[in-house]
């Protein structure tokens, strides 16, 4: 490496592989609720697509799970938690809606009403 | 430079940056006890007996290493420093054996001297001691741990001095100990035996192998004819042992209290030296003549032969075959001298009183003997005939002069009383070999480049149409370059002088302590002590060594000539390679 | 895609607990369950509760695992990394109404402002790219491309960071004097020698953050105008070797160490020297002397190293720590440190938190910080409802502070003022069941140990000094050796040649000071209130509540206890007890006493 400018290359291109490390601020944090139920409907899926696509788009967002969010048998289930707190879920996730959520929600802020959980459900 | 402003005890001093509190305290007659320092040898700060109070630090520094700063002020006898020295003298005394009585320092300790200044008068902090080592194994040199106070002089002394460095600090803490390598004895390591540590020790930790009682047995036995000889460089010393001022030359008393001793004959080693010219000019010339190894080395030295057989073994051949002037003069005593006196050899005793405890090996060395006995039986330092003319009750400084008895190895010349300065050896023999080769007999004959008491001295002297490259080296550390030239092929040289010690004999392991006070102090004593011998050559009558008519007689009689095989049976020696470590 | 990163401690503590196996068996175990693309295993540096290790740390869950052991991990691997439900057995992080709490919230955590450690728990210590991740070099890089050498001197005399080795000497003033001489061949020297006994701050640095000290290093050295460095690490840590070892490798591969770094025309290279088991080669000019080939003797100051050092060089000596701030320094800037901490002590400090405490490990608190704080708060007060008796800072240099002094602000002038000092960060906690005298006479032992042996109050003093000690543990003391003993102390400060015997009487004097009843009941009663000086130790069966079953009889390693089984009460000869304490462990009736 012999310029600076190679340093900061080197620098993103590490930032990347180690970024749920790194503790800059997130707009958004995406938890997928897991637990056997979930799993059995298929969150493995949902979770890892939607990894795979948050890191693609480069959208600033932490993917993580969950043991459970809530017992509802609307799994699998996606909580969206935005950086002032502010939280949605969305119910009967599957990989096609991930997509969407992430398309809509968050590189466009927009909540998908018809997909998320109701009260009482 | 800029002088600078320092306050010692409330009154003002003018001094220079970058000299240390006590340089400047010395410059102006202002004592501060000092214990391990030695100047330009150690000067670490170590004892920390020499501390001071400096206004404004709460602290106490060591003035030997402190550096005095503009507007210093300086307590150097405030209650707080006196106080800190006592105490630590009382600590070094309570891990010190505490038989003074029967120690070899006793009433000449730096150690009994600072403990009666600061005065120290319990024992205070009795306690656990340091497990002691006593070697005794070598013969010249003796180190007893139970005594030494870790200033690390004599370390300095071999290390910086010599070049060689057996000596050093093992362990730590309380556990600390010096010594040769995991605390073996001086016979284990590459000790040469130059007793130079034995110079600088404050204390009774380094001392030489005595030998007194093996002489006064034999003065003492009727049936032994005992016969002593004074080597050079004695007479410029010894005077010391009784308070006389340094380089005071006391030839004639220290012949008279040999005599008062009961001595069957007192004889001088300067024959043996004019004997060693002899045989040494004449090898030299032979080596030249018929393509000989050279450089030739002087071999006078023991220790300097040891550091030859232990680290240059490749060199060997460069060392001259001779002994040094007193196994000569013992070869002679031994056997033309018994002969000439009907009495049977085994019967005499030959002593010498050297300034060297390397002789005290030399005498016993195996390649030495002339039909299984030894040339010398027994070597005396100066510092061993010091307390043995006090042991016999002599007054020493009311002796008149009394002249070596005269018969058979009575004459010498001013050429054998310079051996004991470094470049006498050398001096000596280009007075004998200018003579010879231009068969003359020259009056110019003070070679002054090769004189003085500090650094390699070097010259070209032209003999018979060759130029003739010498070099005279003193201790290891100048010897080094010299021999690392003649290994590696390039030295330039044809013969060179080499003396164990730094300066010569003068400065020998065997001669009068010369406490710390005189040794960081302006006083030259090596060139005072060379300065007597020097005015003893001047004072001679005869002052070459080819010219001593009782030389040409031993020869006429009984060596035939210079090196012929009879020379050789009695006055010349082989080496070997010494292993590095045993 | 990577969606959990897993990082095992692998520093020397939790390496001894195997976490070396782990990294093995949470590979094996997420290949197992199929999650090997999703999931990363490495290695990293300390985490902080080293008392419960080996730990490990899921990202970006920000759980910490702790004791974690081969055993577990298949439940971890299985109901955490699979189904998503954290193993709270297992975690360090608090739960609240069912919801595991960030991590950085915990009693342990909350008062901690990890700089000088922050990457350590976090980034692979073998793996430069992600030093360089976490800004990496990006320092070094500002200083080659855009600061001149004074301004960089300028940033750390600003910071006010402090050397925090021990000595709290301002940096930025260190650095000044090399700056200014006129030698043109200068040394930057790191000093990891770390021999306080409990203290292990800089080997984690070490072990868990390497590059931070290189890039340091590589920094001072171009603001003093030296071109090499040595790094003097003692040979005990060996895994702090190794990791150096890689970091300089990784560093010189990538053209961050060598000749002419980012195309600045500054050179720089480096090279480790081990110490060799000399506590006394961690004072500066006897670990000068050590790298120069000597026998490791300090030697007189001045001349300081910054004026003459290494080879006879000016030469600036730093320790771990303080070189580990000194990027985010240059980064964030000089204001941003000095904001933290205290106006004379800005910043934070590493304490190694050990002895009577339950949470014993690493913490870094910012300067100021109480006493209290760190060890109720943050260290969790001391184990087995036992009472806190006092603190030791400092090593065997400090002293002891005690209950009036817990809400002291942490500083370098503050813990001086007190009779002890920070020294380089060990923190030891003693409790009741601690015997003051017997505290001073281990430290004293340590150093009579450590003594380099060429001063005499420190060669013989401090052997003394220990002397003393020992008989009024033994029962031998009088007015007279309390007498002695300040005597002694006062010699040994004031005379020594260089720190180590300077500040070897501070632990006598210091509980001299604040403990002097238990020294008055050792001399007097000849008792130790504390029960730990075995010659004041009696132990005694009561006769009342013997019941003459002969089970203490049967322990007792001597044969000191007689009587008759069933009839006779059983008595100890005090002559031949040698207070082991067996007896009363067998005795099942709490009839044997220690007085």
């Amino acid at each position: 490496m012999k310029t600076v400018e190679e340093l900061n290359q080197l620098r993103t291109k590490a930032r990347n592989k180690m970024e749920m490390r790194l503790d800059d601020g997130h707009d958004y944090f995406v938890v997928v609720a897991m637990g056997t139920a979930g799993i059995a409907a298929g969150a493995r899926n949902v979770l890892l697509k939607l990894v795979e696509k948050v890191h693609e788009l480069k959208i600033n967002a932490l993917v993580t799970q969950d043991g459970q969010i809530e017992v509802t048998g609307q799994e699998p289930l996606v909580k969206i938690v935005d950086s002032t707190g502010n939280q949605v879920i969305y119910k009967k996730v599957d990989v096609a809606m991930a997509e969407e959520i992430i398309a809509k929600h968050l590189q466009n802020n927009q909540v998908i009403e018809e997909y998320l959980l109701q009260e009482g459900q | 430079m800029e002088k600078i402003k320092v306050k010692i005890n409330n009154r003002e001093y003018l001094a220079n940056p970058g000299q240390t509190i006590l340089d400047v305290a010395r410059e102006n007659n202002i004592h501060i006890p000092t214990l391990c320092h030695l100047k330009d040898l150690t000067g670490t700060g170590s004892c920390r007996v020499c501390q001071v109070e400096i206004k404004g630090m709460n602290k106490l520094v060591a003035s030997c290493v402190y550096p005095v700063a503009d507007g210093m002020e300086i307590k150097t006898n405030s209650k707080k420093a006196l106080d800190a020295r006592k105490q630590i003298l009382e600590l070094i005394v309570s891990n010190h054996s505490k038989d003074c009585l029967s120690c070899i320092r006793n009433t000449n300790c730096e150690l009994q001297r600072l403990c009666q200044e600061t005065g120290v008068r319990e024992d205070a902090y009795a306690g656990a001691k340091t497990t002691p080592t006593f070697d005794d194994v070598a013969p010249g040199i003796v180190r007893d741990t139970s005594k030494c106070i870790l200033c690390g002089r004599c370390v300095a002394a071999c290390q910086k001095m010599q070049g060689i460095g057996i000596l050093g600090f093992q362990n730590r803490g309380f556990k600390t100990k010096i010594g040769p390598v995991y605390d073996r004895s001086f016979a284990d390591v590459n000790c040469i035996q130059c007793g130079q540590c034995i110079n600088v020790c404050p204390v009774g930790a380094l001392y030489e192998k005595e030998e007194i009682h093996y002489v006064i047995d034999a003065l003492d036995d009727p049936d032994k004819y005992v016969v002593v000889q004074t080597a050079p460089a004695v007479r410029a010393s010894l005077g010391e042992e009784f308070s006389m001022p340094i380089g005071t030359r006391v030839t004639g008393k220290m012949v008279s209290a040999l005599k008062l001793m009961g001595f069957d004959r007192v004889y001088d080693t300067n024959f043996g030296a004019d004997l060693t010219i002899m045989e040494e000019a004449n090898e030299f010339i032979n080596r030249v003549k018929n393509g000989g190894v050279l450089p030739q080395i002087t071999s006078c030295s023991p220790g300097w032969v040891n550091y030859c057989e232990m680290e240059y073994p490749e060199l060997l051949d460069n060392l001259s075959t001779c002994k040094s002037p007193h196994m000569m003069l013992g070869a002679m005593i031994k056997s033309r001298f018994a002969d000439i006196n009907n009495i049977p050899k085994e019967k005499i005793v030959t002593v010498s009183i050297m300034p060297c405890t390397a002789k005290k090996g030399e005498a016993r060395r195996e390649e030495n003997l002339v039909d299984g006995v030894q040339d010398i039986d027994y070597v005396l330092t100066t510092r061993e005939l010091g307390k043995l003319i006090k042991m016999y009750g002599i007054d020493f400084k009311a002796l008149e002069d009394e002249k070596y008895d005269q018969d058979l190895f009575g004459e010498y010349t001013g050429a054998a009383v310079i051996f004991g300065v470094s470049g006498g050896v050398m001096e000596a023999a280009l007075r004998t070999a200018k003579d010879v080769l231009e068969d003359g007999d020259f009056q110019q004959l003070e070679y002054t480049q090769v004189r003085g008491e500090h650094g390699l001295k070097e010259a070209s002297i032209e003999i018979a149409g060759t130029v003739i490259n010498v070099a005279v080296a003193h201790s290891m550390k100048l010897a080094k370059p010299l021999l690392e030239d003649i290994k590696n092929g390039v030295s330039k040289y044809h013969f060179i002088e080499i003396m164990g010690c730094p300066g010569g004999c003068v400065n020998g392991g065997g001669q009068s302590y010369v406490p710390a006070q005189i040794r960081n102090s302006n006083i030259d004593y090596m060139t005072l002590r060379a300065k007597a011998l020097y005015a003893e050559d001047e004072a001679q009558p005869v002052r070459k060594s080819h010219l001593n008519t009782q030389i040409q007689a031993l020869y006429k009689e009984f060596l035939k000539e210079p090196n012929s095989d009879v020379a050789h049976h009695y006055l010349h020696t082989h080496y070997h390679k010494k292993p590095r470590f045993k | 895609m990577e969606r959990i990163q897993v990082v095992v401690c692998a520093g020397t503590g939790c390496t001894i607990g195997n976490s070396g196996e782990l990294i093995e068996k949470f590979k094996e175990e997420i290949k197992h369950a199929g999650l090997e693309n999703e999931i990363s295993v490495k290695k990293t540096g300390c985490l902080g509760l080293c008392g419960v290790g080996p730990n490990v740390a899921v990202y970006p869950d920000n759980i910490i695992y702790k004791t974690v052991s081969v055993d577990d991990i298949k439940e971890i691997v299985t109901e955490h990394f699979l189904k998503g439900r954290p193993v709270q057995r297992k975690m360090l992080n608090d739960v609240k109404d069912g919801k595991v709490l960030d991590i950085n919230h915990s009693s342990f955590y909350a008062k901690q402002k990890r700089i000088a450690l922050n990457n350590c728990g976090v980034i692979d210590p073998e793996n430069i790219e992600e030093y360089i991740a976490k800004d990496g070099y990006q320092a070094l890089a500002k200083v080659l491309t855009s600061m001149s050498k004074q301004e960089v001197i300028d940033e750390v005399l600003a910071s006010g960071l402090r050397g925090r080795g021990g000595g709290g000497f301002p940096a930025g003033k260190k650095w000044q004097f090399a700056h200014d001489q006129q030698e043109k061949q200068k040394y930057v020297i790191c000093n990891a020698d770390e021999g306080d006994p409990g203290a292990f701050m800089d080997r984690s640095i070490l072990e868990g953050n390497p590059h931070s000290v290189i890039e340091a290093m590589a920094i001072a050295a171009y603001a003093i105008g030296a071109n090499y460095g040595y790094i003097y690490i003692r040979a005990e840590y060996p895994i702090a070797v190794q990791r150096l070892e890689v970091a300089i490798d990784q560093a010189r591969e990538h053209g961050l160490l060598g000749d002419d770094i980012f195309g600045s025309g500054f050179d720089f290279d480096l090279e480790i020297r081990l110490g060799a088991g000399a506590f006394v080669c961690g004072e500066e000019t006897a670990l000068i002397r050590s790298i120069e080939g000597h026998r490791g003797m300090p030697q007189p100051k001045p001349p300081f190293p910054a004026v003459s050092g290494v080879w006879g060089k000016p030469t600036i000596i730093n320790n771990v720590e303080t070189y580990a701030n000194i990027a985010q320094i240059i980064l964030k800037g000089s204001a941003w440190f000095a904001s933290i901490g205290t106006p004379a002590s800005t910043g934070t400090k590493v304490f190694a938190l050990g002895g009577k405490i339950k949470n014993t490990g690493l913490v870094e608190v910012p300067m100021g910080t109480t006493l209290r704080e760190v060890i109720y708060d943050i260290g969790g007060g001391c184990p087995n409802g036992k009472e806190f008796k006092a603190v030791q800072t400092g090593g065997p240099s400090g002293g002891c502070l005690t209950k009036e002094h817990l809400d002291t602000p942490i500083g370098f002038d503050e813990l001086l003022s007190l009779g002890s000092m920070m020294g380089s960060g060990g923190m030891i906690v003693l409790d009741e069941d601690n015997c003051m005298v017997d505290v001073a006479r281990f430290y004293l032992d340590f150093i009579v140990d450590e003594s380099c042996g060429k001063c005499t109050p420190c060669r013989i003093g401090t052997k003394r000094l220990y002397e003393l000690l020992e008989s009024i543990t033994k029962g031998e003391g009088t007015q007279e050796t309390i007498d002695e003993l300040l005597n002694l102390s006062q010699v040994i400060k004031d005379t020594s040649l260089c720190g180590l015997g300077q500040t070897a009487p501070n632990p006598v004097l210091s509980t001299l000071r604040l403990f002097a009843d238990e020294y008055q009941a050792h001399i007097e009663d000849k008792k130790c209130p504390a029960g730990v000086c075995k010659e004041l130790l009696s132990y005694i069966i009561d006769p009342e509540l013997c019941r003459k079953c002969g089970l203490c009889a049967k322990q007792c390693p001597v044969g000191a206890i007689s009587g008759e089984l069933g009839k006779t009460a059983f008595v100890i000869d005090q002559e031949k007890c040698i207070k082991c304490g067996q007896c009363v462990k067998a005795c099942h009736f709490k009839a044997i006493e220690r007085r």
